[in-house]
């Protein structure tokens, strides 16, 4: 039998739970395995869906630098997210009692 | 070192502002093709089979049915052609899907059945009025139940859209008040409640879910709800079977495929500027509405007009205020954007 998957972007979320800063292309790369070929899971869809989920606050940018000359974010849930997500889920434990629920730290140790 | 870091920050914001104001493109575009909508429906509701006097309340209800049932089947295809098929079930299968099917029925049935009902029984000069309230209502409860920041000068534009939408649409009373009058009253209040209601369970759901799939739940639930429910109660059954062979019938799938566009656009917009904002740009639907009837019907641009327009214009601008403050949309107690090497 096979679960349900769920939605793009609460499996961006859940990705991010980790509380690893990841970009959207970190991200995207992950969703590959469970969403293959999917193009809503593309970098450009994921990072779309990352600047809406830092809008209303579920996460938040951990840092933004210049590679060459291309700009790479990277982002990480937020106690908000964190709590959403969990209510988002049937039956789901709550926010915060979870083995994985680590600090947002930023790359390299500056957050 | 450093250079490249205010560069970077430099960036960031950009990015932010484009995100805030492709966002308040879609409101306004949302409002643009809901008032060229608006004047396609009404070419349509004039038309066999819905002019018949005596299907009073069975005809708007069937319109209202085909048009947004045809509205979901577009959707559809907009989100099979942008691979988003698989999303639709998986996003039904969760907390915000649901979240999403209440808020169908709070603005589909509720919204849309009160507001047609209102009119018949109260008449537009008291139901526009009460249902031009409808973006305050909804930014009242975005700010309670989702925590968006809204500043006493977006209330104050919130109003003045709310007096615009009303002074465009007014016309004199006429006649008696009748024995269910106050009925209708109430009923406008009912859809008024409605909208605004919806708005904010579905920005809510939109939080985790993508908002063209949101939409199309949405659709589903309040298309299955006006088939099986509302039509068979109204008898709008009968209406709807001549409708689809009849010239009406053309005129509100052409109608469909319009709001298809504006729905679309107005989901996106909430979700990407926030309830209040999304539904005061939203709002200028009154005034393109008036546009496109001068435009295609010739209708008389009256002072009324004028004025109207002129305070939807500045509510609007009073509540979009500075869109580069628009960046975080909700109040929240994690740290916003912090800019790193």
């Amino acid at each position: 039998m096979t679960a349900v998957k769920a939605p793009l972007r609460m499996a961006v979320m859940a990705v991010l739970e980790t509380g690893e800063p990841l970009t959207a292309a970190d991200i995207s790369g992950r969703l590959a395995l469970n969403y293959p070929g999917e193009r809503q899971s593309a970098p450009e869809a994921v990072e779309d869906h990352l600047q809406a989920l830092r809008a209303v606050g579920l996460v938040r940018r951990a840092a933004a630098y210049l590679a060459g000359e291309r700009l790479i974010e990277s982002y990480c849930i937020t106690g908000r997210g964190r709590a959403r997500l969990a209510w988002s889920r049937w039956g789901a434990p709550a926010a915060g009692s979870g083995p994985m629920d680590k600090p947002c730290n930023a790359p390299g140790g500056e957050s | 070192m450093s250079g490249n870091t205010s560069f970077a920050a430099a960036l960031v914001a950009r990015r932010d502002l484009a995100f805030a104001l492709r966002g308040l493109a879609m409101a306004l575009g949302s409002g643009l093709l809901w008032g060229l909508n608006g004047v396609v429906l009404d070419k349509g509701l004039s038309q066999t089979p819905f002019a018949d006097p005596a299907l009073w309340l069975a005809a708007p209800l069937a319109a209202s049915a085909l048009h947004d049932v045809l509205a979901g089947l577009w959707n559809l295809l907009f989100n099979a052609a942008t691979g988003r098929m698989r999303e639709i079930g998986r996003s039904l299968a969760t907390r915000p899907g649901l979240l999403v099917g209440l808020g169908a029925l709070f603005g589909g049935p509720l919204g849309m059945g009160g507001y047609i009902v209102g009119l018949r029984l109260a008449g537009p000069a008291y139901v526009l009025p009460i249902t031009s309230l409808y973006p305050a209502v909804a930014s009242a409860l975005a700010a309670v139940l989702l925590g968006e920041r809204i500043v006493p000068r977006a209330w104050l534009g919130l109003a003045l859209c709310a007096c615009g939408v009303a002074v465009m649409g007014w016309s004199p009373p006429q006649g008696a008040e009748g024995s269910q009058f106050y009925l209708g009253l109430g009923m406008a209040a009912l859809a008024t409640v409605g909208w605004g209601a919806e708005g904010v369970l579905s920005t809510s759901a939109m939080d985790l879910l993508d908002p063209p799939v949101a939409l199309n739940i949405r659709q589903f639930v309040s298309g299955a709800f006006y088939l099986l429910v509302v039509l068979p109660l109204v008898g709008g059954w009968p209406v709807l079977a001549r409708a689809v062979v009849s010239p009406g019938g053309a005129v509100i799938v052409a109608a469909s495929v319009i709001g298809a566009g504006s729905y679309l656009l107005w989901y996106r917009a909430m979700n990407r500027t926030g309830v209040s904002r999304a539904m005061a740009v939203n709002v200028t639907y009154a005034l393109w509405g008036v546009v496109f009837s001068a435009l295609f019907t010739g209708a008389a641009l009256t002072a009324g007009v004028w004025l109207g327009a002129a305070a939807i214009v500045g509510g609007m601008m009073l509540v979009v205020g500075d869109p580069r403050r628009m960046a975080d949309l909700r109040a929240t107690d994690d740290s916003p954007v912090r800019a790193a090497p």
